[in-house]
């Protein structure tokens, strides 16, 4: 196991595939998350509005870094979530890509060991990703309100460690199930494309589609559902806006933190099942 | 390793689907030491049953045992290198880094990994990417990843697959002195005369099915020499009383006569001192090939 890791390790920090998707998503924070948001408000057009029942300043107080956490935490869901879905199908299907399974495998270490070791530095990338999106977040958010001159003031440390830990979770699980479905299709490509066909046409399209039906039972099944856990934990972390009063979650944080571990210790059983069972060819 | 066997298997048995048996209960054994050549032509199933030695795929009936350990068994694959079917590695890495991967897998230290990049004389081209490099390269970055761990047991998979002909040449020469020793190679090849001239001993399948295993010489069956002579019956009797009876056979107007060739000389000596007339005397050697054709071959 220590063996596997160290391989994959060496292995994983030297392909490009991995970086480049961690400076999409920190390209994408800065972006979404305050070059935009900033720009917008900084230099508003004429026909700009704050949002009904804010003010322009509290706009742009969401970018300071008392809120740089909630606020960066929304990108989190989504373009952070697809894009470890792609970081775990990408590093379990780059094996059957180039044939190197077999290589592996025939080294020695026995194939729960490699899946053991591959899942702990996807880990690892996983929780680099996430200190890397706060560090790029607080300082966004530092350089913003010195610019505005702004007083400044942190979240306190528990909270940042709260946010590091759910976005860790979040990362992780949809690694794995982008891991687990890379081992199924014995391909990075396929397994990329059922992801994100998922998550766009299930959790995104679908369950806005029906929600319009305000069916009882539909919410309950949503419940339990991948995005809809992670964007539960998302918000549990609050607005940085307040918009009218608060309505009682779908899902509570405890609740979406045990839904999104135990979907990563599904798709981690998953992926043991298949690698143990399967010829490798 | 009681019977002195490093590799063993029983009714080995590997079917795809209902119609396809690619390997039919094949019993094997390779002996401690030995450079082994396993032979047959494409699809046979020699790649299909290096993989079940391998650990890679699973019988579907019978067993093998392969440096006393199942197939796939960490501590058996421990002590085996391998390479099957077509090198794979991490092509955005250099062919060391990919060997410092393997090694760390392998749970041995890197410091072998510049030895056996200079074993298979790949040690100028070692910083670049595996990708770049050709398919000799490739081929014989393979053999250094199978060597890594001092392996006892190499099991290579058509190792002069894509080189040239000073590559063959190097590659045998390495593949005998890797064979040199305590160590086993088994080899599979759809050359004869490749393992031919490495092999201590030898299998053939064909159709999955086990067809011939033994010594090359065994395979190659008696050597023999053959005489056109006259008068026969005078010929006959002059080479009964000098070989024995049971030496000498007719076989369409010839004589057959099962002695080492290089009593050649001599037998033809003695015929014409007998007065017999001599008008062919050849040495009659089957080559492995022709062993494999025939034991191939459709009509077989
Ligand atoms: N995964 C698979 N699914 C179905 N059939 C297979 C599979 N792998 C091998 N076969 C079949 O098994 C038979 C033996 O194939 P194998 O690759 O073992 O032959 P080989 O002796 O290595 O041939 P070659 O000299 O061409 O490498 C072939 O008929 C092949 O089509
Ligand atoms: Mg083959």
């Amino acid at each position: 196991m220590i063996n596997s890791f160290k391989a994959d390790w060496r292995k994983l920090r030297q392909r490009p595939a991995v970086w480049v998707l961690g400076g999409i998503m920190l390209t994408a924070l800065l972006l979404f998350g305050y070059v935009i948001p900033w720009l917008q408000l900084a230099f508003p057009s004429a026909n700009f509005h704050p949002d009904p029942g804010t003010t322009l300043q509290q706009m742009k107080a969401a970018l300071y870094p008392i809120n740089f956490l909630k606020n960066s935490l929304t990108g989190v869901g989504i373009i952070g979530g697809i894009l470890t879905l792609i970081l775990g199908a990408l590093v379990a299907g780059g094996e059957f890509n180039w044939g190197t399974i077999k290589t592996v495998y025939t080294q020695r270490p026995g194939r729960l060991q490699t899946l053991a070791g591959q899942v702990g530095v996807v880990s690892v990338i996983a929780a680099i990703f996430a200190v890397a999106f706060y560090l790029v977040a607080a300082t966004a958010s530092l350089i913003i309100a010195l610019s505005d001159g702004s007083a400044i003031t942190w979240p306190a440390v528990i909270d940042v460690f709260k946010a590091l830990g759910a976005t860790w979770l979040i990362f992780e699980s949809w690694s794995l199930f982008g891991i687990a479905l890379a081992y199924l299709f014995r391909q990075s490509a396929m397994a990329i494309g059922i992801g994100l066909a998922y998550v766009l046409a299930i959790e995104g399209i679908l369950f806005r589609l029906l929600s319009g039906f305000n069916a009882g039972w539909l919410t309950t099944v949503e419940k339990f559902f991948l995005g809809q856990n992670a964007n539960a934990l998302i918000q549990s972390f609050g607005h940085t806006v307040a918009r009218g009063a608060a309505t009682a979650p779908l899902i509570s944080a405890g609740q979406a933190v045990t839904v999104l571990a135990l979907y990563a210790i599904v798709f981690a059983a998953i992926a043991s099942l298949v690698v143990r069972t399967r010829d490798v060819t | 390793m009681a019977n002195g066997n490093v590799i063993t298997t029983h009714g080995l048995t590997k079917r795809y689907g209902s119609s396809i048996t690619a390997v039919d209960a094949l019993d094997l054994e390779v002996h401690r030491g030995e450079v082994f050549g396993f032979l047959g032509p494409n699809g046979a199933g020699k790649t299909t049953t290096l993989r079940m030695l391998l650990g890679l795929i699973r019988p579907t009936a019978g067993s093998a045992v392969v440096a006393e350990h199942r197939p796939g068994d960490p501590k058996g694959l421990r002590r085996i290198g391998s390479l099957v079917e077509s090198p794979a590695f991490y092509p955005y890495l250099s062919g060391r880094e990919n060997l410092k991967i393997m090694s760390d897998y392998a749970g041995v230290s890197h410091t072998r990994v510049d030895a056996a990049l200079e074993e298979v004389d790949l040690a100028d081209r070692a910083k670049d990417r595996f990708g770049t490099y050709s398919m000799g390269m490739k081929q014989r970055l393979a053999v250094a990843a199978a060597l890594i761990k001092d392996p006892e047991v190499m099991i290579l998979d058509e190792p002069t697959n894509g080189l040239d002909p000073q590559g063959v040449v190097e590659m045998r020469a390495l593949i005998r002195r890797l064979g040199s020793g305590n160590r086993t190679v088994m080899l599979s090849s759809h050359l004869l005369n490749e393992v031919q001239q490495i092999s201590d001993r030898v299998a053939i399948i064909r159709k999955g099915k086990l067809v011939a295993q033994g010594t090359v010489q065994e395979l190659r069956g008696e050597s023999a020499i053959v005489v056109r002579v006259t008068p026969v019956d005078a010929a006959r009797r002059q080479l009964d009383r000098m070989l024995g009876a049971a030496a000498v056979t007719a076989v369409d107007g010839t004589l057959r006569l099962s002695v080492d060739p290089n009593k050649a000389a001599d037998i033809n000596e003695a015929l014409v001192g007998a007065g017999i007339k001599v008008s062919e005397l050849r040495a009659v050697e089957r080559t492995l090939e022709e062993v494999f054709l025939t034991l191939t071959g459709e009509a077989a």
